[in-house]
């Protein structure tokens, strides 16, 4: 049965396979990079940067046990290695929802803003900051209320959030207007109706 | 909020016969639930206690075992897969035995012989171990000239595994007559596996059993050799080990390794083989190493039964003891069945069967629309 | 991006071992992972980006990538089918064929398909895992993936005995 498809350009295999240190070290240089860009606006290069690192995390050192098996590569993470692996997810989430929120491409804001929530849930006031806005921005008041409130609470006196709390103060009070002129009609109607019967 | 202490006879006449969602009255007023039904306000603690939909509450049959709880709403669907909610198969079946017919195939065999006569080395197995007895099962045995032999094999299917694939459950329930057995299932399954396993019976009892020729009161002595069919295909295959009937899956040659990758899956994959597992291969699986162990106990809840043990209190009466969790006997069957070719033997036989008399019928003398329907009929073998 | 962004176009990927292989986007957007990824740049055409792979040889990425080329018209299951319930009876002819490979080259299949995040290729072959188990004894099982029994005969009478886990 043929190995693959011809897909094309290929290089003969020439690089001997990072170690799980190796590989974790790339992973926060990545990372370094991207917070690099992102810090000089080059938000695509950013993007790029962390999904790389991403790339370099993502499957290590997942074998639930931390034994060594004859034949297989050791598979196995120290404290500190997966101290260092999971930090380094959550920020590479993390500030890639942050570039998405410059693009303002809300729904993978919070894609990018809830991976990041998975691996540590009580996040920092960054990413509830940033999911926050992109629920108000598309209209999920419910959400945007507990997120923004949460990110307040971590961040106190925060312009930023402050700026997005009384936004979504101001939406949903037409909401509720709005929704108060919908019922207010349905009573006046049924009044109707009960005094005719009277 | 209602002055409650002044008016409680407002709230005892009028609330407790009001049901409207528009009552306008001020005393005490509507209140909107979670769950979007309204109430008036002195009936809310009720209402989310016995009625709301959106409540958490226990599994209804969570005095039998089942520990989840789950909103109001999700009781219903819960209930189809509550390890709580098992049945016990009934399913009988009546076995006459001639073991001297037996003995001849089995020493003359081709497969689907070695498989009645091991079905019956394992019946008796079975009977002898519920302590059980049938007469002249007892007295073929003894008569026969081979019956050392056979009770050897007998023996060796007594202290057999009981964990293989068998086709049938260990825990039958004899009841023995003169002239025939009557086995019974008793296998404890979750609901959702009960269909399935009661075709397993069906599938294999009536290979076993073989559906015969419904010309067999007039002299007809066909039997379609559909075991043939399962052992030809590979799907079934007599396990010297233990004695038995066994229903082969594999489909693909598995190759040796020489680790042990399986264990080292990560959480995620592990569930997703896990959940396409049936109970029996659970319940073996569970029986592997520590890991597996452990892995199959955390899907007890989805996949699992729970049954109780009675204990007596020593004065006469019973009480529920402990909870036991498990996984039960019964298998996912191979869908062989849907084969064309195991019905269409015996249609085939009916064409040529000498017993079965198909007359002609002159329709000639018939009105028009009967001599119709009667010629459809008789063409198509209605 | 839209979606006929993704049709045409193609991107470079590095296998752990240094390979580079050019792949279609059709059909590495089988890839979840991959197509976030693309989805969150915005690939131009002609750009020239080598995308590493490090948690993947090549051996394992040129098999996957087959895989994907042959499926990569298949409509993708909806959220919902991820609650019906799942079987083992329904693996295609192709596939089967597919995965007539050693136990060893499976389970890398399995990790290439839970990295790259590739639903349809993890589901066939956990199918196939599956199948092994099915239909086999304990000791049979632990032949078959050379598994440890680490049970101690005493745990193992107890076991053999009841299989069960009783609560007091």
């Amino acid at each position: 049965m043929a190995e693959g498809g011809d897909s094309g350009v290929k290089e003969k295999p020439h690089k001997k396979e990072l170690s799980i240190s190796e590989k974790i070290e790339k992973a926060v240089a990545l990372k370094e990079d991207g917070n690099q860009h992102f810090k000089s606006g080059d938000y695509k290069d950013a993007v790029k940067k962390y999904n790389y690192a991403l790339l370099y995390l993502k499957g290590l050192g997942e074998d639930p046990t931390s034994q060594i098996v004859p034949g297989v590569k050791s598979q196995s993470l120290t404290k500190s290695q997966k101290e260092t692996r999971n930090k380094t997810l959550f920020a590479c989430y993390n500030n890639l929802s942050g570039c998405m929120l410059k693009e303002e491409r809300w729904d993978r804001v919070i894609r990018h803003a809830t991976s990041a929530l998975e691996l540590q849930p009580e996040g920092n006031s960054r990413t509830f900051y940033r999911r926050g806005t992109a629920y108000l921005a598309t209209g999920n008041l419910d959400s945007a209320d507990s997120d923004l409130k949460r990110a307040a609470v971590l961040s106190p006196n925060d312009p930023a959030v402050n700026k997005q709390l009384i936004e979504l103060g101001e939406k949903m009070k037409e909401f509720r207007k709005k929704e108060k002129e919908i019922y207010s009609g349905m009573f006046v109607r049924k009044n109707k109706i009960t005094v005719e019967k009277n | 909020m209602a002055d409650l202490t002044e008016d409680t006879s407002y709230c005892s006449t009028h609330c407790s016969k009001c049901f409207t969602s528009h009552c306008n009255d001020n005393i005490c007023p509507l209140v909107m639930c979670v769950c979007m039904q309204r109430t008036h306000e002195c009936k809310l603690t009720e209402h989310k206690k016995h009625i709301c939909r959106e409540t958490e509450v226990s599994c209804l049959l969570s005095e039998i075992g089942c520990p989840l709880q789950m909103k109001r709403k999700d009781v219903l669907e819960h209930l189809s897969v509550c390890p709580a909610n098992t049945i016990v198969c009934n399913m009988r079946r009546v076995r006459n035995y001639n073991v001297k017919n037996l003995l001849v195939k089995h020493l003359n065999p081709r497969e689907s012989d070695q498989i009645h006569f091991s079905c019956y080395i394992h019946d008796i197995a079975l009977m002898r171990r519920m302590k059980r007895s049938a007469k002249r099962i007892d007295q073929e045995l003894r008569t026969n000239p081979h019956c050392r032999e056979i009770e050897a094999m007998v023996e060796s299917v007594e202290g057999c595994d009981c964990q293989s694939y068998q086709y049938r459950c260990p825990m039958y329930d004899v009841q023995t007559g003169d002239s025939e057995t009557v086995i019974s299932c008793g296998h404890i399954v979750r609901r959702e596996e009960v269909m399935e396993h009661r075709l397993s019976h069906l599938c294999l009892t009536e290979q076993l059993n073989s559906v015969s020729c419904p010309m067999q009161g007039y002299g007809c002595t066909y039997k379609p050799q559909a075991i043939e069919l399962l052992a030809e295909r590979n799907l079934c295959s007599f396990n010297v080990a233990v004695c038995s009937l066994v229903i082969d899956w594999n489909h693909v040659t598995s190759y040796e390794v020489d680790y042990d990758a399986i264990s080292y899956l990560p959480p995620n994959v592990m569930d997703n083989i896990l959940d396409r597992l049936d109970s029996l291969s659970m319940r073996n699986l569970s029986c592997t190493s520590k890991r597996m162990r452990e892995l199959c106990y955390e899907k007890l809840y989805r996949k699992g039964i729970v049954t109780f043990e009675w204990k007596s209190d020593g004065k006469g009466k019973w009480l529920m003891g402990r909870m036991i969790w498990s996984f039960s006997k019964a298998s996912k069957f191979p869908s062989y069945r849907t084969n064309a070719k195991s019905t269409s033997d015996l249609s085939n036989h009916l064409d040529n069967c000498k017993y079965y008399a198909k007359e002609r019928t002159n329709y000639d003398n018939l009105p028009d629309k009967l001599k119709m329907s009667c010629m459809f009929l008789a063409d198509n073998k209605v | 991006m839209t979606e006929a962004t993704l049709t045409s176009g193609q991107i470079k990927l590095e296998s752990s071992d240094g390979e580079t292989v050019t792949v279609p986007l059709n059909v590495i957007k089988l890839s979840a992972t991959i197509k976030t990824m693309i989805e969150d740049l915005g690939i131009e055409e002609d750009n020239d980006d080598v995308v590493p792979l490090p948690n993947v040889t090549h051996v394992i990425l040129n098999k996957v990538i087959f895989w994907c080329d042959h499926h990569k018209d298949d409509i993708q299951p909806s959220e919902d089918d991820d609650n019906k319930e799942k079987r083992v009876d329904d693996i295609d002819p192709w596939d089967k064929e597919f995965l007539k490979v050693d136990q060893g080259t499976l389970f890398e299949l399995i990790q290439a398909a839970n990295y790259l995040d590739i639903k349809g290729l993890l589901d066939v072959t956990c199918k196939t895992v599956a199948n092994m188990i099915r239909g086999k004894t304990p000791e049979e099982i632990r032949k078959t993936f050379n598994i440890k029994n680490d049970f101690t005969p005493e745990e193992e009478e107890q076991i053999r005995k009841e299989n069960a886990w009783c609560e007091e």
